[in-house]
Formats: C-alpha cells, structure tokens, sequence
C-alpha cells in the first residue's frame, strides 16, 4: 500500500471534520431518540451516539463511499447499543438490588421518556425484535435497508418486525 | 395481530422520544472525543508495536532450544565399510579408495609433504558380555562415548593396545580380526586382505599410550605389505589408510621398501624406499611420518641417501617389531 502523503492526510482530515459538523446538525438528535429507544438507560443514549460519531470521523479516510455517512453513523449506533445492552446485562448479574425507595437517577425528559407506555412495552421486547421495529417504525428504513443495518437477511427482518409488533400490541394493550 | 397499526406505532414511538433534549455541549464532547483518540493514536500505535515486539521476543525465548539440553545426534559415521573394500568418507564427503592389499603402486617417499592427514577406516566393535566381566562397564548406549581407560605407561608397553599394560592377542577368523581388549573389552576390525598365518606387531607408534596394531595383509615375490589399525577414542578398532599405506617391505626385483620406528625419534615412522644404482646399491629416500590423531602426516623434509646392502643394513625391511 503507497504511502499516504501529509497533504492527503490533512485534506481527509479537513474532510473528516466537515462531515462530522454537517451530520451533527443534521442527524444528532434523531439518532440521540434511536439509541434512547434501543437501549435500557436513556442516560446513556448520548455517550452511545457521541461515541458513534467520534469512531466515524476515525475511519473517515476507510469509508468507500461516504454518501453513506449516515447509514455508516446508524450501523455504528446500533452496534454500540447491543455491546452497551451486553454489558449492561452482565453488570446487571453481578450489581446489589437497589434499594426500593431509592430516587431515580434521571429527572425532566429522561423521565418522560421512560413513563412512555411504548419505551417499557418495547424493552420487554427481545433485542432482534426491538431493533427491526425501531429501524421500520421509528428509523423509517426499508426492510433491506434495516437488514443491512441489522446484518441479518430480509425475511429475518420481516419476521422480527411481525412478531414484534404483535408482542408489542398485545403488552400495549395490556397496559392500557 | 392486535389492533396495533405500523402507522400508530410510528406515531407512539415519535410521542414517546419526543420530550428527548439533546445536552449543549454534545458537539464540543465529540470535537474533544476526536482530539483525544488522534492524540492516542501515536501512543496506542507505539505500545502496540512494543508489544508485537515483545510477543516476538518471548516466542523466541521460548522455541529456541537451551544449550543444556540440546540434544547432540551423533555424527555420521565418518567411515563405512563395504565388500571387502574399505570406503572413506572424509569430513568434506570425498571418498577415496585405501587399504587394498598386494596392490602394487604405493606413494613415492617424496609424495607426502603435501598430502592431508591420512584417513582411517573404521569396523564396528563386537561386545562380547562375557568378555568384558569385571572390566569397566561398557553398554551399547556408551560404548562409543565412554572415554578409554587412562593408560598406564606412554608410549605404551609392547603388546598393549587398551593402555592398561597387559598384552592383547588379536584373533584371525577369515578376514575379521578380533582383538579382546582387557580394559574395554572385544573389538573387531574386518580386513579386505589379511596374511595367513597372521603376522602381527603391537607398537605405540604416536606415544599416546595406546598401541597401534601393525598386521601383515599379503605379500609376494620377496615384498610384504602392512597396515596399521588404532583403537580410537571411540573404543573401535580402525584400520588407517591413505599414505604412507599401506606399507611395503621387502625387495622386489631393482625396487626396495620398508619402514622402521626409530626409539630416538618416538612418534614417528620411517619409510624408506630404493632403487637399484648398482650391484646391491640403492638410492634410498626416506621420509618420516608422524602419527597423528587419525592419520600420518610428513614430518620435515624427505632424505636421500646411496646405500650398499654389502656393508650396511637393509632398509628394507619392515620394523616396528615385526618379525
């Protein structure tokens, strides 16, 4: 592989930065509400997507087509949210009871968020099947476009779509 | 299915997160999450290229065999022995044909100056377990590692070839020569050609305090011809070959040879050889070879002399102690 010149470097870099501005303005906030819907701790959908961004300005001179940032900036979401929710399982294990009366960490939005009967309906949702209905519902993907997001087939898709709606009706209903 | 719409699932899911504010400082987080990872890149390169490093290191250290238990294999035997003819390998894989009895041509006296160590042919020993009772042990694994007995007297007596002093007779059975050593036990050493009755002399011709066996091969037509077998430290007999081998003693019609081991001169063998000047005068050339290690080498210069055998010894005879 050639050596890449100090003038290139710099120009992926300008690059890189210019990016990273333009899909922040555009796309921070929307991908802020997917990884609050992915994950179990609202607290922590932030860190997920700055994480995201940080890791897709990185590999910016990897990207082979970089009209793709956004699908690039998704999949790394939603990667990051399966290895937050894994090592949350596994702290979850190992962590004391909380005790019954103890306050609530987040106040303000975080706890309107987590009232929502959908938020709670959706975490007792299986991860596949909360994944393909946030990608189809919340997202606005095509099924391929969130199998590829998902790295699962289409029909996969499709089928933890359908089961998860219906998990999700039946729950909502019972909530009712 | 519930009555549960993808439109109004839509439409709940953007309700829910729609109270969601995302902090001030967010962009600045990320700037200063890009700043600090292009920072740790230099850092997180070098550690990774000392730990590839080091993992090279310790896979190193830890295929390369020790010195101390490195195992030696035995070198190929240096000699081989085929059909009555006795093949040399030497250390540079040449092989050259030595020892042929009766055969006609040996080197001129004034050959040798530049000839390399002489080479040696080598027979296997043949342990015999009741021969070698109350003798030090020897077993198949340590025979050819344990060293020799320390000999008791150098040069080494008369008829001792082990170094411990006590004669030992060597056995004639067709070609194959037998010796029972008293120290190390029974060794052979088979023979292309081999004079009958054996004619034999035990001398310690490289003083090393061990004896050098001297046998007669064949002979014809007033000529005789020796070879010279050492026990090595290998406690194997081996039959030495290359020049002066084998030696010839005796007058052949205007051509005479021999060869003495002079006391003065301990060490060192001297082979002499003529050519008829005269009615029974000779010009005479003598060369001295020395016995070393595993081969003869010259020692000085080849002399020349005119001897009368009307008036002075013959020396054409063979020495050494043969009869």
């Amino acid at each position: 592989m050639p050596a890449r010149s100090d003038a290139a470097r710099s120009e992926v870099a300008r690059d890189a930065d210019a990016a990273l501005t333009a899909l922040y303005s555009e796309h921070y906030r929307s991908l802020v509400r997917l990884a609050a819907l992915l994950l179990d701790d609202i607290g922590l959908c932030e860190e997920v997507v700055q994480d995201a961004y940080i890791r897709v300005h990185a590999a910016w001179g990897r990207l082979q087509d970089r009209e793709k940032a956004l699908a690039y900036l998704r999949q790394t979401v939603v990667n990051l949210a399966r290895s937050t929710l894994r090592r949350r399982l596994v702290a979850l294990k190992h962590a004391p009871k909380p005790m019954p009366h103890a306050a609530s960490a987040e106040e303000g939005a975080y706890a309107l968020v987590e009232r929502a009967a959908v938020v709670q309906a959706l975490r007792e949702l299986p991860r596949r099947q909360r994944e393909a209905v946030v990608l189809r519902y919340y997202a606005d993907l095509s099924e391929a476009d969130a199998a590829a997001v998902m790295r699962c087939s289409v029909g996969s898709v499709k089928a933890y779509t359908s089961r998860g709606l219906a998990a999700l009706g039946s729950k909502l209903e019972g909530l009712r | 299915m519930t009555g549960l719409e993808p439109d109004e699932l839509r439409h709940r899911l953007f309700e829910a997160v729609e109270p969601l504010k995302v902090s001030p400082d967010a962009y600045e987080r990320i700037r200063a999450g890009v700043i600090r990872r292009r920072r740790m890149r230099v850092p997180a390169m070098a550690f990774g290229g000392l730990a590839l490093a080091g993992l090279i290191g310790v896979a190193y250290v830890v295929s390369e065999p020790r010195t101390s238990s490195t195992l030696v294999e035995p070198a190929a035997p240096l000699f081989t022995q085929t059909a009555g003819t006795a093949t040399v390998r030497t250390p540079t894989s040449s092989s050259v044909q030595g020892g042929s009895a009766g055969g006609p041509a040996r080197p001129p006296a004034t050959q040798a100056s530049s000839q390399p160590p002489s080479s040696v042919t080598e027979t296997s020993p043949a342990p015999s377990p009741s021969a070698t009772a109350g003798r030090p042990s020897v077993t198949p694994s340590n025979f050819n590692s344990a060293p020799l007995p320390t000999p008791v007297a150098v040069p080494a007596k008369k008829g001792d070839i082990d170094g411990d002093g006590v004669d030992d007779t060597p056995h004639l059975s067709g070609n194959t020569l037998t010796v029972t050593l008293s120290w190390v036990g029974p060794a052979t050493v088979t023979l292309s050609e081999v004079a009958s009755p054996l004619t034999f002399s035990i001398t310690d011709i490289d003083t090393d305090g061990y004896g050098e066996l001297i046998v007669q091969l064949g002979g014809n037509a007033g000529t005789r011809t020796f070879t010279v077998i050492k026990l090595t430290p290998a406690r194997q007999l081996r039959q030495l070959s290359g020049p002066p081998l084998p030696l010839s003693a005796g007058l052949a019609g205007t051509h005479g040879d021999g060869f003495t081991c002079k006391p003065q001169t301990p060490g060192t063998l001297v082979v002499a050889a003529g050519d008829s000047t005269g009615d029974r005068t000779y010009s005479v050339t003598s060369t001295t070879w020395q016995l070393t290690g595993e081969g003869f080498q010259t020692v000085g210069a080849p002399t020349s002399s005119t001897v009368d055998l009307n008036t002075a010894e013959s020396p054409f005879t063979a020495g050494c102690g043969i009869a």
